[in-house]
């Protein structure tokens, strides 16, 4: 898995949100689910009331528009009837047609014709000049329906003069027996059933208008698209309607464009006699203005709602988080070093008891802590003690070093001066007698060079100083190092400054008796110098290749001085010595410092 | 704190819901100040016509408005000018409507619309007209769509004087010279002189025409008719026209009808009230309605060109008073056919 995606798992999410958006994601499902269930059934239940009002509205619409074309005929048969046209004299039906006129101001021409289809006389609103007549607009059928004793209307026409639709409606004319004698024909002006439409309110806002069989629209608010002779036959209503497709949506309202482009809903009712339809429409908002109330009061509602689940989510998340996040925060302070924090408990419950043991905790922490503070204190005290004894050390240290060097200096001054002296000495034997001296006195200042020089102040490296010694003994002693060598073999002996004086001066004693008398007349020869540790011993040879030991000469009762040092230095270090004489030189081992 | 960054970090990748969410908030401010403004505008109507007589189609016009809902101070102002004594002061008025910038201007009759026509032929200010002539004065390109920015309630014309005259026959059959005067220049005289000559010759009657373009002029006239001792006429027909149907014209008709006994075919409906026998015509307060649906289709936006030509209703009122002072017999039929009758 990338890092960088193991980082994202591991983001961090605050307890407090995810709660609350928990609490809140669930308020909403259940809110949404039950608002949607209440909004979907009452959208159903609203769809059937919009249904039968639609119908209802649709109804009384045609009733009215059916009743418009229906008192136009019972005003003819009633002329008829009331005035006996057929019997009546030309003057009798000529007043009777005026009266007509006169009293219906949506005809605009009347005629009566006898069964032989000839004009018996005619009234008109129109002037002679109009070219239009009535007899242009009467079809055979006209005369096929009143011979059967049946209405008839024409299909609408446009007047183009004025660009009025008219229609025409005749009435067979019948005697007593019910023979038809002739056929009333009157022109009607459409305009009046606009008229009629315009007072029809369908809803605030809706509409209606009538067509045809074809289609044509009939009446409308908009007279203009009616004298457009404009064909509906493109709308879902219309289209069902002149099709014979009415029982595509049993009665229901349905949803699809009107007349004036816009979604409505919309239904239509045919008229039967005449073979138009009435559509109305209601526009989609006001039609469903109850069920967008509905829904948005659900919505405002719902928003509510969320923004109260919002406000409850982030109070009750901050109620159960809130001991949570104490008890963080208290953690986190005394992971910062504060230790007087205690949570106030105030639930009764698991966090409450957390929040109990937490203080408690915290209260043995705080002893806990204690103790090791003045535990720390201790180590502190004892730390700046021991810096002080270091620093003490130190200073003593230094101080050795300086008493070591000062020995070292009066030393090789005092040899300086043993040195100068023997100048001025003219006797071998005194003279001689300075130069060990001296070489005794640089011996043991070697031995406090050393120590001033080596780490510790405490012991001397014995390679080191065996090699100066010796180096100064030749030179002391004027010893051809071409012609005596020297070798020495120590293994990495340090000695402590009780050992290492004698030791040093037991070397000088021995090594300069090699020079002085191992080698004489410029004899070639060597000197060995051995130190070692042996069976937790300092084993030390020193041995030549010389004329060996005067035989006789009992080492440790000689009146050499240089011998009874060698021995007293010995027993000094608690050690034993022996010499060993086989032919070939001499060899002194000592052995001391068992304990060391 | 800590939960609301945490609320913003986990919302933080649903960008494009809140950018959807943005622009549809927005289409909906939108939509709604669009719908506000429009609910809000105040429309401004110039009313333009030359003769106070007209006045009831202004009334008519602002009644349709007011049923509309346009109410006058709320959403809709009139700037109403009328009675104009010339046409330059027409045309004045005209191009002062123009200079406002009105939402539409409203005029009438014939005179009027023809100069509003004119003083917003360069403009997009809708002109509806009322009570105007259509024939021979290119006021509109047809009946079905009238063209330009401008459409109205047409006044019949000249069937509708052909018609006054055979009412007028009605009355009185044994006319044998009917008398015209009009003003020679006004727009809608030469069509229904044309249509009336060749039926009032057809008839037998001889047509006496007096030519005139002042009222003063018609009053002379017809002095001079009563000093010379013969009329020379037998009944006064009134032509579609504003000479002879303003105040002093028509007075001096009347005048004269009375002293001599010659029964008057009214045009305009309140000449049936001023002397005349009958007078058939548009109702002015209807024709105004009338308007009125026109103007508010116009402002809610169909061009006024494609909106069709209106033709009214004619009314027919019949003062029996005046016919019973003449001696004429009205038939029972055409009293049947009268809109009004006033005894």
């Amino acid at each position: 898995m990338p890092h960088s995606k193991l980082k994202k798992l591991k983001k961090f999410h605050s307890l407090r949100a995810t709660l609350a958006l928990a609490f809140l994601a669930l308020s909403t499902v259940v809110m949404f689910i039950s608002s949607g269930l209440n909004i979907y059934f009452g959208l159903l239940n609203q769809q059937k009331v919009i249904d039968a009002q639609q119908e209802f509205i649709a109804q009384k619409a045609a009733r009215s528009v059916k009743e418009f074309v229906h008192s136009k005929f019972n005003i003819l048969i009633s002329c008829i009837d009331f005035t006996n046209m057929h019997g009546a004299s030309p003057g009798e039906q000529k007043l009777a047609l005026e009266k007509v006129l006169g009293t219906e101001p949506s005809f605009r021409q009347l005629m009566l014709l006898d069964p032989q289809e000839k004009e018996l006389l005619s009234v008109s609103r129109l002037s002679r000049m109009v070219p239009i007549h009535l007899t242009d607009q009467i079809e055979q059928e006209l005369f096929s329906q009143a011979n059967e004793g049946k209405t008839y209307i024409s299909s609408i026409t446009i007047d183009q003069t004025t660009y009025e639709p008219l229609l025409v409606l005749a009435v067979p004319v019948t005697d007593v027996f019910g023979d038809v004698k002739g056929v009333l024909v009157a022109e009607v002006n459409l305009k009046f059933l606009w008229d009629l439409m315009d007072k029809i309110k369908i809803g605030r806002t809706g509409l209606a208008f009538v067509v045809d069989m074809q289609g044509y629209l009939i009446a409308f608010s908009d007279i203009s698209r009616v004298l457009k002779r404009e064909n509906l036959a493109y709308l879902r209503e219309v289209h069902e309607f002149t099709t014979g497709n009415e029982a595509i949506h049993e009665g229901r309202a349905q949803i699809s464009k009107g007349i004036l482009n816009t979604y409505v809903l919309t239904t239509h009712v045919h008229l039967g006699t005449p073979n138009w339809a009435l559509v109305v429409e209601l526009p989609i908002m006001e039609a469903y203005e109850t069920v967008l109330l509905t829904f948005t009061l659900s919505i405002l509602v719902m928003i509510f709602s969320f923004i109260l689940a919002i406000v409850l989510a982030i109070l009750l998340s901050r109620r159960i988080t809130g001991p949570i996040i104490g008890l963080r925060d208290a953690v986190k302070q005394i992971g910062e070093g504060h230790k007087a924090i205690k949570i106030d408990v105030t639930a009764q419950n698991e966090i409450g008891e957390l929040a109990t043991s937490f203080n408690k905790m915290v209260e043995n922490l705080t002893s806990t802590t204690v103790s090791r503070d003045s535990l720390i204190k201790e180590v502190t005290k004892r730390k700046q003690a021991e810096e002080q004894i270091k620093t003490s050390l130190k200073e003593k240290e230094v101080l050795l070093k300086e008493i070591h060097h000062r020995v070292k200096n009066n030393m090789q001054v005092i040899s300086s001066l043993l040195s100068l002296q023997s100048r001025y000495i003219k006797d071998e034997q005194v003279q001689k007698a300075f130069q060990e001296s001296q070489g005794r006195v640089r011996s043991m200042a070697l031995i406090h060079e050393k120590l001033y020089q080596s780490g510790d102040l405490a012991r001397v490296d014995f390679a080191e100083y065996i090699g100066n010694l010796a180096e100064y003994l030749f030179s002391l002693y004027s010893a051809d190092s071409t012609k005596i060598a020297l070798t020495t073999n120590v293994d990495g002996v340090s000695l402590g400054i009780n050992s290492a004086i004698p030791c040093g001066l037991i070397i000088n004693e021995l090594v300069s008796n090699s020079l002085k008398h191992a080698f004489p007349r410029k004899r070639k020869g060597e000197i060995c110098i051995d130190l070692h540790r042996k069976d937790g011993e300092c084993e030390l040879i020193v041995s030549d290749d010389g004329i060996g030991f005067p035989k006789g000469l009992d080492f440790q009762k000689t009146e050499s001085l240089g011998l009874q040092l060698v021995n007293t230095l010995t027993q000094q270090l608690e050690g034993s010595i022996e010499l060993h004489c086989n032919g070939r030189g001499t060899s002194f081992k000592i052995m001391f410092g068992r304990q060391q | 704190m800590m939960l609301t960054m945490n609320l913003f970090r986990q919302i933080k990748d649903g960008w494009k819901i809140r950018l959807l969410s943005f622009l549809l908030m927005a289409c909906v401010c939108f939509i709604h100040c669009e719908k506000r403004s429009q609910k809000n505008k105040i429309y401004r109507v110039g009313i333009l016509s030359s003769f106070i007589s007209f006045a009831e189609i202004a009334d008519g016009f602002k009644a349709g408005m007011t049923e509309l809902g346009y109410l006058e101070g709320e959403n809709i102002v009139y700037d109403t000018q009328i009675g104009h004594a010339s046409v330059e002061a027409e045309r004045q008025a005209a191009d002062k409507f123009v200079a406002d910038r009105l939402d539409l201007i409203f005029s009438f009759p014939t005179e009027a619309a023809v100069v509003a026509k004119a003083a917003t032929q360069n403009t997009n200010i809708p002109v509806v007209f009322a009570l105007a002539g259509i024939e021979g004065n290119n006021l509109v390109e047809s009946v079905p769509r009238p063209g330009g920015n401008i459409t109205g309630v047409r006044y019949r014309g000249p069937d509708n004087t052909v018609k006054r005259f055979e009412i007028l026959r009605e009355l009185a059959p044994d006319i044998k010279e009917l008398y015209v005067t009009y003003d020679i220049d006004y727009p809608t005289n030469r069509a229904a002189l044309a249509a009336l000559r060749p039926v009032v010759a057809s008839l037998g009657i001889t047509l006496i025409e007096n030519r005139v373009k002042t009222a003063a002029e018609i009053a002379a006239d017809l002095q001079a008719r009563s000093a010379s001792g013969d009329i020379e006429m037998d009944a006064i027909l009134i032509m579609p026209e504003l000479v002879s149907q303003s105040p002093e014209g028509f007075s001096a008709i009347v005048e004269f009808a009375k002293a001599h006994r010659v029964p008057i075919g009214g045009a305009v409906l309140f000449t049936a009230n001023l002397g005349a026998a009958f007078s058939y015509s548009d109702d002015f307060f209807e024709t105004g309605k009338l308007a009125a649906s026109l103007a508010d289709k116009i402002f809610k936006g169909t061009p006024p060109g494609t909106i069709m030509v209106v033709t009214p209703d004619n009314y027919l009122r019949l003062n029996l008073k005046v016919i019973q002072e003449l001696g004429l017999t009205v038939s029972e039929g055409l009293l049947n056919r009268a809109s009004e009758i006033i005894r």
